[in-house]
């Protein structure tokens, strides 16, 4: 075998090379293993027959743009996921993903008087990298104690929604609650209690939303729901709901239970605001007045 | 400058016609690729310093608010730096251009984090379409690196010098561009390397002698 | 009588090109432009039989330079040469009123068929108009 063969049947990336009619002309040693496809069995076939998730605009494009001027294309996992439909490496537990992530590059194959014959698409496995990538990703927006999103992750989807529903013009809004008198609480049964109770209202306000809303612990024991494509009334309604549960809910640790109330403020975006920090001091008027009316209350300011 | 290696006006206007043939197919590749009419217009060529690059580039830019580049590195005989450029005011019309609208439903990713992408791609297909259309003109093959998006302005640093040694030259290119049909244009900056002037007057003197 | 030819071509290179194409012909009278704006005031100083026009020039471009051309004289024989070479290229100059449209660089046959065939155009219309 050519050294150059040699290279390429050892090398830790997948090489295939396709011809101009899209017929498979060279399939490596690691695309054999990584598909379950051997070389033999592949090779002459068309690669839209093989895998037909390849059969789309983007795919196309790159190869023509490959043909017809001989561009390099770049394939980044970020957006595209993968190439090929290969099973990930199994030493990965609880694997989140479905399919090996790739990051793929084409270029052409050129003959002895420089025309181009075909085209050459490596494949490297990112896997690795892109699930360590997610669990920082995760981390870097997670509060620790309740699991909810964090202050930071919050204000940058705020920010996102609050584009996105503007562009749209559709209704966007928030709510800001806080536990009643946590001070005391955590005085009188200490910060262990304190932290379960922080954590029991975090659990109580999420199973209270859609999966489409936002709940994030925004400071010590206050949270704030970013409610996507909801009205004030919808949004009065959800956090009556999360109230009434809360209030309803005995926490108990120790042989000790107690009874917590939340306060609320609840806000739309309107056509008036500037910017997403308005809404949110809108809903933080809000929830002083809840707190003002007497406490376990849900007031809304407009 | 030494004036062995400095081109003669009439390798210039040759130069000047050999860029317009190539950009003339560039464009016709590229209505093929991306099926829709890209107006490149006549290119502007100037000969400078590497340090007047940066100057030069903002001084072109410089009424253009909101600005988007992408950067590639291309290496043949022909070597240097290309800036793709482009402004635009709503993100998800530079998705429509390469039909990837519907990429919005992914969670994921933002609107401009796709559009960044986006512009990546589109950046990818017109520089290698001008680029390699120059080098094929040329009698030459270009490979190249990924392309990179560096963010909305300009910044002197990011030319590198280790492409562009400090008291050399630089040919650059200058062309504006816009897709039909669509509120959408940009410059494409080519920064070539000097250093390859001897083959290119070569390539130049193999070009007037095909067709004079 | 020799035919009176004006080249428009921002390029010296593209025009020497042109001019090796039909070298062995000497039925043209030569004359040169290097932008479309000069190339207009040339238009109207000769009035020429046939223009061979370039597309990407500063000043006034072919488009516009072909537009005025047939303002001048709606039967003026303007054969476009461009590197310029998409469909919608060609269909918008052929809807300005070109004669025809070349790819560059010209290849000489092609150069020589679309100046004869230009010729014959000429010939007919002298024939009628006298």
């Amino acid at each position: 075998m050519s050294l150059g063969m040699q290279i390429a049947d050892t090398i830790n990336c997948g090489i295939t090379v396709i011809d101009t009619e899209y017929s498979i002309q060279y399939w490596n040693r690691w695309m054999e293993i990584h598909s379950g496809v051997e070389r033999a069995s592949i090779l002459g076939k068309n690669i839209f027959d093989v895998y037909p998730n390849l059969r789309n605009p983007q795919f196309i494009r790159n190869c023509r743009s490959i043909l017809s001027f001989g561009n390099f294309v770049f394939i980044s996992q970020k957006l595209h996921q993968y190439l090929f439909p290969f099973k990930p490496i199994s030493a990965f537990a609880n694997n989140p993903v479905e399919h090996m992530q790739q990051s793929c590059s084409m270029f052409p194959i050129r003959g002895e008087d420089g025309a181009i014959t075909g085209i050459c698409i490596t494949v490297y496995d990112m896997t690795e990298l892109v699930l360590y990538q997610m669990k920082l990703l995760n981390m870097s927006r997670t509060d620790m104690l309740t699991g909810l999103y964090n202050r930071r992750y919050l204000e940058e989807r705020l920010q996102e929604e609050w584009e996105r529903h503007r562009r749209h013009c559709r209704p966007l809004s928030l709510i800001l609650f806080d536990i009643d008198h946590f001070k005391e609480i955590n005085d009188t049964y200490g910060h262990i209690f304190g932290d379960l109770i922080i954590k029991t209202v975090a659990a109580i306000g999420r199973d209270n939303l859609r999966d489409i809303d936002v709940i994030g612990r925004y400071g010590g024991e206050e949270y704030c729901c970013i409610l996507p494509d909801t009205n004030c009334t919808s949004a009065l309604f959800v956090a009556e709901r999360i109230r009434k549960a809360i209030g309803d809910n005995k926490i108990e640790h120790k042989g000790i239970g107690v009874k917590v109330t939340i306060s609320a403020g609840v806000a739309q975006m309107n056509s008036g605001m500037e910017e997403a920090e308005e809404l949110i001091k809108l809903a933080d008027c809000a929830l002083y007045k809840a707190k003002n009316a007497g406490r376990d209350k849900v007031a809304l300011e407009i | 400058m030494d004036k062995n290696i400095e081109l003669t006006d009439f390798e210039k206007d040759a130069l000047r016609e050999i860029i317009n043939l190539a950009f003339g197919n560039a464009a016709a590749s590229l209505a093929d690729v991306l099926g829709m009419y890209v107006f490149l217009n006549v290119p502007v060529i100037n000969l400078m310093n590497p340090n007047e690059i940066s100057s030069y580039i903002e001084k072109e830019l410089n009424s253009s608010t909101g600005i988007n580049i992408v950067e590639q590195y291309y290496i043949g005989k022909i070597r240097g730096i290309a800036f793709l450029v482009m402004s635009y005011e709503n993100s998800e019309e530079i998705l429509s251009l390469l039909g990837h609208s519907d990429l919005l439903k992914l969670d994921d990713y933002s609107v401009d984090q796709l559009a960044q992408e986006t512009l990546i791609e589109i950046g990818n297909i017109i520089i290698g379409a001008c680029v390699s259309k120059l080098a094929e003109v040329l009698s030459d093959n270009v490979i190249y690196m990924p392309p990179r998006y560096i963010g909305g302005y300009y910044s002197p640093e990011k030319v590198s010098d280790e492409l562009f040694k400090p008291n050399s030259y630089v040919i650059m290119l200058k062309t504006v561009f816009h897709f039909e049909s669509k509120d959408v244009n940009g410059f494409l900056f080519l920064v070539n390397s000097y250093d390859s002037i001897n083959w290119l007057k070569d390539s130049i003197g193999l070009f007037i002698s095909n067709y004079v | 009588m020799k035919l009176r030819l004006l080249l428009i071509d921002d390029s010296l290179l593209a025009r020497m090109a042109v001019k090796k194409c039909i070298s062995n012909l000497d039925k043209f009278d030569i004359y040169e432009a290097a932008d479309g704006a000069s190339g207009l005031a040339k238009y109207r100083e000769i009035h020429p039989d046939i223009t061979l026009l370039d597309l990407t020039m500063p000043v006034m471009d072919g488009f516009k330079t072909l537009e005025e051309i047939r303002k001048i004289d709606e039967r003026a024989i303007v054969i476009i040469l461009t590197a310029d070479i998409q469909k919608k290229t060609t269909e918008r100059v052929m809807s300005l009123g070109a004669f025809m449209a070349l790819k560059k660089p010209p290849i000489k046959e092609e150069v020589i068929d679309a100046l004869k065939k230009a010729e014959e155009i000429l010939s007919k219309s002298r024939d009628l108009y006298g």
